[in-house]
Order: structure tokens, then C-alpha cells, then sequence
């Protein structure tokens, strides 16, 4: 194909091959029913590789029709990785239904002000808009995953190894994709080559975290035995009221030591 | 070639990735950390009882002042001193307690049906709250700023939140065993 190296040639080809290995395991194995984000994405991703290979085989990968082409590709791409992510949050916390029920509300209030944010940053014009939102949504990304890490933390949820691959190889690609844009932004006639060859090779990367994670041993998600409804909405209250009595006199002393000479 | 551009998206990637290392290490927490919690409170609680005296005469002004009166000034030195580490170990303890029924608070939202939003983060605010304050007073007390009397207030709460959550713990304990003592569903689950 005219205007691709061959080096960048050779590495998309290969992370296609991977990327098609992995799909055909995860559908062949029945792990996509685990992973069904994962898998809708990655196998979007194939089709979109498929579709951009006619397209710079028909106009050429430096023509205006073929960017155009990849960029608008890129949209139901985007809406499948939302998704992987939204099922990694699911995969993680379903479990404790009453921690869900808060973290979801919590993380789509956090994704609907991010992607807000990148709608009204994006800019104007068809050259500006695609790329700038693509990039704002990688933030988002990032910014939901952290989230949902430190969610699960703070209530002492331990995530498997194979939640922590995947999530790590989503965090991987979408880092990557920020700083690479950052300094594409900048150095634009002399890294747009650069660019396309670090953005393959970190989804690469990706992939192989992805693997990774697919190998693990899965087990059927179950729901964590629950305490009685009422336990939460009895001793919460008084918890919280013991937790403020105890602020409260100590803020009393911090204030009476406040007021010595 | 200016490159001051690039550092804030590279902090801020940067400290993004560390925080979810920071959040998604390993903890290896056993089974059964609910019990764990509430025994730790009730423990702390009677300890609290036991030497709620003894940290009483420790800070008391009174003693201070008639050991200086008898001792000089070099026993009041000494006895200052060593006021002021017992009072800064105290604090420590204190905060100990109040974490302590903290993760009791959290064992309690994440093992529950249903959990309120503003709850939680009621608990969450007043968390940074006291591990603010409980910081500021120990630094007055290292600086000699804090008057230490004072802190037997606070004693006497802790050691009646430990005695009373006793008896409300032994209750919820017997219900929740057996709701708790079950693997950990999230470990190998997807």
C-alpha cells in the first residue's frame, strides 16, 4: 500500500493477528459470555482494521477519503471500549450489589461530566473535532478506571489478576494515546509518522495484557452473602453519629488550644 | 527545543498510573475481616476502659503541678516530656479507634443490599476530617502547643463508643457469620 512503511506495515498486521487469535479463543473457549466487552471491542477492532485496509488499498493512506474514513471508524470503535470498560466495573463490584448500585451512579455521573467536557472542548471542523474528542475520551478512560480502582479500594474489594490485566491494558493504550497526542500536537509534520508506528505498538501491548488476562481461570460470578437489609440503615447512622461526636471533640480541643497565648 | 509544554499531561498521566497501582495492588485480605474489625474495636474499647485512669493521672494538671513543686525543675522537665509522648501515643491510638470503626462502617455498606449515598460519603468527609485534626494536634503536641488535659476528653468518648458498640456488635456478629465467612466472591470471579 503506498504511503505505509513497512515497518508499520508489518506491526499492524501483527497486532491484527493477535487481535484475531484472542477474539477466536475468547469465542471458541465461551469466555466472551465473562467477557463480553472485551470481546464486542476487540472484534469491532478487527472488522475496523479490515474496513481501513480497503479503504488505503482503494484511495491511497494519505488521501482525504481515507482519513476521513478512519477517523468516522473510530466512533463505534470508541462506544465498544465504553463498553469494555463499563463491564470491567461490572465484572469487578456486580458482586456487592449494594457498593454497585452506588458505583455506577457514581461512574456514569464521572463519564457523562468527562465525555460532557470533550464535546464542549472538542472545537470546530471536521479536522479538529474527530481527533480532539478522541483524545478527550481517552482521558476518560483513564479518569473512570482510576476511579474504579480506588472505588474498590476504599472498600477493600481485592481485584482478580485477570480484572487487573484488563484494566491495565485499557489504561496502557489510553495513556499512551494522551501523551502521543500531546506531543503529536506540537511536533505535527515531523511526528505524524512516529505517531501511527507508538500508537500500534502500544495496542500491541494491550493485547498481550489482554491475553494475559484471558488465560486466567475464570469462575462463574457470584453474589457475595449479604448481610440483613436492616444492619446497613441501623448501625450506619449510629457509626457515623459516633465518627462525627468523636470529630467534633476534637475539634473542640484543636480550637481550645487554638485560643491559648 | 522547548519541552515545559509536555510536563503538566505527563504529571498528570504520571500520577494517574500511580494511583491505580496505588489502588489496584494485591492486599491479601483473609476472610472473615468483618470479625476482625468489630473484635478490634471491642478489644480497644475494654483497653480503653482499663487505662482510662492511668492516662487520667498522666495528663492531670494537678499531678504535674505538685511534681514540679516537689520535684524542681529538672523532674518537671522530665515529667513534661514524658507527658508529651504519652499524649501523642494517645492520639495515635485514638485515631487507630476511629479507623477502626471506619472499616467496620464500610465492612457494614459493602456486605449490605442496599447502601445510601449520602451516608457514605458522610463517613468518607468526616474521615479526612479527623485524620486532619488528629494530625494538626499531634504536631501541637510535639511542638509543646497542646494543652494536655484536655486530651482526657476525647479518652472518655472513645471509651464509651467501644463499651456501648460492644453490645450492638455482639448482635450483628451472630447474624453476620454466616453471611461472611464466605470466599471471597471478586478473587478468580469474571
Amino acid at each position: 500500500m503506498v504511503g505505509i512503511a513497512r515497518f508499520e506495515l508489518v506491526l499492524w498486521g501483527l497486532s491484527l493477528l493477535f487481535q484475531v487469535t484472542l477474539v477466536t479463543y475468547l469465542f471458541a473457549t465461551r469466555k466472551w459470555r465473562h467477557y463480553p466487552g472485551l470481546s464486542f471491542y476487540l472484534l469491532v477492532n478487527v472488522l475496523q482494521s479490515v474496513f481501513l485496509y480497503y479503504c488505503y488499498a482503494r484511495w491511497g493512506f494519505l488521501s482525504i477519503p481515507a482519513k476521513r474514513a478512519a477517523w468516522a471508524s473510530q466512533i463505534p470503535v470508541l462506544g465498544m471500549r465504553a463498553w469494555a470498560v463499563l463491564d470491567l466495573s461490572r465484572v469487578l463490584l456486580k458482586p456487592y450489589s449494594g457498593i454497585w448500585g452506588l458505583a455506577w451512579r457514581i461512574l456514569a455521573l464521572l463519564g457523562s461530566a468527562l465525555v460532557l467536557g470533550s464535546l464542549l472542548t472538542a472545537g470546530r471542523g471536521w479536522q479538529q473535532i474527530v481527533p480532539n474528542l478522541n483524545v478527550s475520551l481517552e482521558w476518560t478512560t483513564v479518569c473512570m478506571i482510576v476511579a474504579l480502582f480506588v472505588f474498590a479500594r476504599n472498600y477493600e474489594i481485592e481485584p482478580s489478576l485477570a480484572i487487573r490485566w484488563l484494566a491495565l491494558g485499557f489504561l496502557l493504550y489510553s495513556s499512551f494515546a494522551i501523551l502521543n497526542h500531546t506531543v503529536l500536537r506540537h511536533w505535527l509534520a515531523r511526528y505524524w509518522v512516529a505517531w501511527n508506528v507508538f500508537g500500534t505498538l502500544s495496542f500491541l501491548a494491550s493485547v498481550c495484557l489482554w491475553w494475559s488476562a484471558a488465560f486466567q481461570p475464570v469462575e462463574e460470578l457470584q453474589r457475595a452473602s449479604m448481610l440483613p437489609r436492616d444492619i446497613y440503615h441501623v448501625l450506619t447512622p449510629e457509626i457515623n453519629l459516633r465518627l462525627r461526636s468523636l470529630n467534633e471533640r476534637l475539634l473542640r480541643l484543636f480550637n481550645a488550644e487554638a485560643k491559648q497565648p | 527545543m522547548n519541552l515545559l509544554f509536555l510536563l503538566p499531561v505527563f504529571l498528570l498521566v504520571g500520577a494517574l498510573l500511580v494511583l491505580f497501582w496505588w489502588a489496584a495492588r494485591s492486599r491479601r485480605n483473609a476472610p472473615g475481616q468483618f470479625q476482625q474489625s468489630a473484635a478490634g474495636l471491642e478489644e480497644s474499647g475494654r483497653r480503653h476502659v482499663t487505662h482510662c485512669a492511668q492516662i487520667r493521672q498522666a495528663l492531670s494538671r494537678a499531678d504535674f503541678e505538685y511534681l514540679s513543686a516537689a520535684g524542681g525543675r529538672e523532674l518537671a522537665r522530665k515529667v513534661r516530656r514524658e507527658r508529651r509522648r504519652i499524649a501523642v501515643a494517645y492520639v495515635a491510638a485514638l485515631r487507630g479507634d476511629f479507623y477502626r470503626l471506619v472499616r467496620l462502617g464500610k465492612m457494614i455498606a459493602k456486605l449490605s443490599p442496599e447502601v445510601v449515598a449520602l451516608k457514605e460519603f458522610e463517613r468518607l468527609t468526616l474521615s479526612a476530617q479527623f485524620l486532619w485534626r488528629s494530625r494538626m494536634v499531634q504536631a501541637r503536641l510535639l511542638l509543646g502547643m497542646a494543652a494536655l488535659p484536655q486530651l482526657v476528653a476525647v479518652s472518655d468518648l472513645v471509651s464509651l463508643l467501644g463499651v456501648r458498640i460492644e453490645a450492638a456488635l455482639k448482635e450483628l456478629g451472630e447474624r453476620a457469620a454466616a453471611a461472611v465467612e464466605t470466599p471471597h466472591p471478586s478473587i478468580g470471579a469474571a
